[in-house]
Parts: structure tokens; C-alpha cells; sequence
């Protein structure tokens, strides 16, 4: 008895120390983290969808929150309204779970601007070709409005073959950034202009 | 004079990928280039002496029956504590080393250290011991990455050193490279290691 007590008490306090620890260092590093992220992952992915955008689209970025999700949202302000926007939304049905698609959206016309993948669990070299920019491309100019699916499930847009399942991670993460904007585009611009005026 | 034999063991009779042949998994997989084995070689020696230390403090503390689990355990706090650092600091090294710095915690290296050496041994040389094989390893993944980048690239930790005019073996740096290279490797490594004993 003396026994099992004894190894339930050390591993117990073993654990402890451990969740202790690698909560504080998770909440320490937390910033300096978000902050590598926009540097070297989303920064780059900004600027490409962005070419020739006026405003720092990282500096003006909003985080809305949407049900359980926190969804970060970077403008393209021009002459004081907003004209695009980029949201960073998950694409579920990965093959390595999650997608995180960074998803263009024209607001003059309701159209996709541009797709990218910032950050994704897919095999190197295998689910990585349905995120070359050539291909993201393909989501060019479609409307917000329709449902945006692979052609395999009846929408418009083809599958990288081998890669079906980050395929449809990517076009998942573009139709949920779509509906997003579909439904709250007046809160968007609102909150997005009501940060810049504080 | 004990702590620089347990040093030193770690770069003759018990170099981690060569001699033990222990610790494959990266050894193949990560050392497409040069830095990415510096890199990941580095990573593995902080954690193997951070819970080399740890697990020899521990050694009196730890009942029998659940050693491994603690050790996991203890391995898995530090080896997320070099997640977190590396994606705080060096993040391109983090994604280019990608799914493999989580993979450390299972990595036989850093378990085996614990189990055959530090669970029996005091702190200093514990740690002597980890810094050795930490080493030792390091050394061996920075050659094998040295020679894949070298025939694969022309390259030297990214820097263009072989003739103009080179034509790179691209497969080199892609999976077969890797065990091509080191089963070379591991060749010469025998193959001098009988001379040595045809000598004596």
C-alpha cells in the first residue's frame, strides 16, 4: 500500500511541476512567439496577397471573435475605407489535422483577392503542393456568395491529385473565411475603422 | 580523471549514430543540410543534459516500478521547453526542423542515457555524460548534413563552395542520400575500427 501511495505521490508531483513550468514558460514566450510569426510566416504571406498595399495591414490587424474562434483580420485601408481584407481562418479535414488559410477578400466586389497557407501539419512534399501559389490562384475572383468546394464535392475548384485532403483543408479554410465576411461585413469594417480611429 | 573518460566516451566507444547506432530517426531525416543537424544535434544535447541532471537527482526519489514514466515525462517538459525557445528565437530553424523537435522525446538517445546511466550515476557526471553524447551526436548529424548539403547542393552551411559549373546530385538531400550516406559512413567507421584492432 505504502508503495503504490508512494508512486502515485511522485509522479503526481513530477507532473505538477512540469504542467507548472511549461505553463509559465508558455505564457512568458507567448508574445515574443506571435511576434516571430508575424515576422517570418504571416508578414511574408501579407505582403504577397498585399502588393502595393498603403497601410501595414500587421499593424492595423483586428482580432474578432466568432463563437469559440479568435479570427485576426488585417486591412487593406485606402482613402479611409476599407477595400480589402485578409482573414486568417482554420480549413478542417487536413491530413495532419488543421489548415490555417489566410484568405483575400476584395470588399467592392465580393470576390476572393487571394489565398495562402501559413501554417499546416501536411506531408512535406506530398499535401505542400495544394499550397503553391499557382494553385491557390485558382480561387482568384470567386464570389464570397457561392459555396466554395473542391469539384469532387460539386464546387468549383480542382484537387491537387494525391493531395485531396489538403486540398479540401484549404478550400474548407476559404469557404468559412467567405461565410465570415458574408455575414459580418459591417461589424468588419466597423471594428476595423474603429481601431484605426483610437 | 572519471569525468573526462565518461566526456570522451561519447565521441569513440559511444558515438550516439555511428557507433551505437542509436538515435537514427533524425539522424536520417533532419540532416538535409548542415545547419539543420547542427541545429537539431544542439537541440538533443540540451535536453539530454538538462534530464540527464534532473533524472540523476532524482534517481533516489523515483520508485522502480514507475521509472519510465517519470522519465518520459521529465524528457517531454524539457524537450517542449526547446520547442517553445527555438519557436521564441530561431523560428526558421523551428519549421525547417518542423515535426522532428517534438520527435526528440521518444528519441532511444536521451531515454537510454537516462535508464543505463544517469538513473545509476552522480549529477556531475551525469551531465559530463550528456554533454559528451550530446556532442558526439551533434558532431556526427553536422557531418552527415555536411555531406548531404556538400554533394547535394555545392553548399556549406549555405554558402556556395564547390567549382562553377557543379552539378549537384539533387537525391542527396532527399531520403535514399540519407542512407546512402550513412551507411558509407558507418563503413568506414568499422572498417577503420578493425584496422585499429589488426594493429594491436
Amino acid at each position: 500500500m505504502k508503495e503504490i501511495a508512494m508512486m502515485v505521490l511522485v509522479t503526481t508531483i513530477i507532473c505538477s511541476f512540469s504542467a507548472a513550468w511549461l505553463g509559465a514558460l508558455d505564457s512568458g514566450l507567448k508574445n515574443r512567439i506571435s511576434r516571430q510569426q508575424d515576422y517570418f510566416v504571416r508578414g511574408p504571406a501579407i505582403m504577397e496577397l498585399f502588393a502595393g498595399c498603403p497601410n501595414n495591414p500587421l499593424a492595423d490587424r483586428v482580432t474578432m471573435t466568432f463563437g469559440k474562434d479568435y479570427i485576426n483580420i488585417y486591412p487593406w485601408i485606402e482613402k479611409g475605407k476599407v477595400r480589402r481584407i485578409i482573414l486568417e481562418r482554420c480549413g478542417h479535414g487536413g491530413y495532419g489535422g488543421d489548415v490555417v488559410v489566410m484568405t483575400a477578400v476584395d470588399l467592392e466586389s465580393n470576390r476572393i483577392y487571394g489565398v495562402r497557407v501559413t501554417r499546416h501539419k501536411e506531408t512535406p512534399g506530398v499535401g505542400t503542393r495544394a499550397m503553391e501559389p499557382s494553385y491557390l490562384n485558382k480561387y482568384i475572383s470567386l464570389l464570397v456568395i457561392d459555396d466554395i468546394k473542391l469539384k469532387n464535392d460539386g464546387g468549383q475548384i480542382d484537387a491537387i491529385t494525391g493531395a485531396t485532403r489538403s486540398s479540401t483543408a484549404i478550400a474548407n479554410g476559404v469557404d468559412r473565411a467567405a461565410k465570415f465576411v458574408l455575414t459580418n461585413k459591417e461589424k468588419i469594417i466597423k471594428s476595423i475603422l474603429g481601431n484605426r480611429g483610437t | 580523471m572519471r569525468t573526462i573518460k565518461e566526456f570522451k566516451k561519447g565521441f569513440s566507444t559511444e558515438l550516439a549514430p555511428f557507433r551505437l547506432v542509436l538515435g537514427l530517426c533524425p539522424a536520417l531525416a533532419v540532416t538535409t543540410s548542415a545547419e539543420n543537424g547542427l541545429g537539431m544535434g544542439l537541440a538533443t544535447t540540451f535536453v539530454l543534459i538538462c534530464s540527464n541532471i534532473l533524472i540523476s537527482l532524482l534517481r533516489n526519489l523515483i520508485p522502480k516500478k514507475v521509472r519510465i514514466a517519470c522519465y518520459i515525462v521529465l524528457i517531454a517538459t524539457f524537450v517542449v521547453t526547446v520547442e517553445l525557445l527555438l519557436q521564441a528565437f530561431f523560428y526558421p530553424l523551428y519549421e525547417r526542423l518542423g515535426i522532428f523537435v517534438s520527435l526528440i522525446v521518444v528519441n532511444c538517445i536521451i531515454l537510454g542515457r537516462a535508464e543505463a546511466f544517469a538513473s545509476k550515476n552522480q549529477i556531475g557526471y551525469s551531465a559530463v555524460d550528456g554533454l559528451g553524447i550530446g556532442l558526439g551526436f551533434t558532431m556526427s548529424l553536422t557531418l552527415l548534413g555536411g555531406i548531404r548539403e556538400l554533394l547535394g547542393a555545392g553548399k556549406l552551411f549555405g554558402m556556395a563552395i564547390m567549382w562553377k559549373g557543379f552539378e549537384p546530385f539533387t537525391f542527396m538531400v532527399k531520403a535514399p542520400g540519407a542512407f546512402i550516406i550513412l551507411g558509407i559512413l558507418l563503413f568506414l567507421m568499422n572498417f577503420m575500427g578493425s584496422l585499429n584492432k589488426g594493429k594491436t
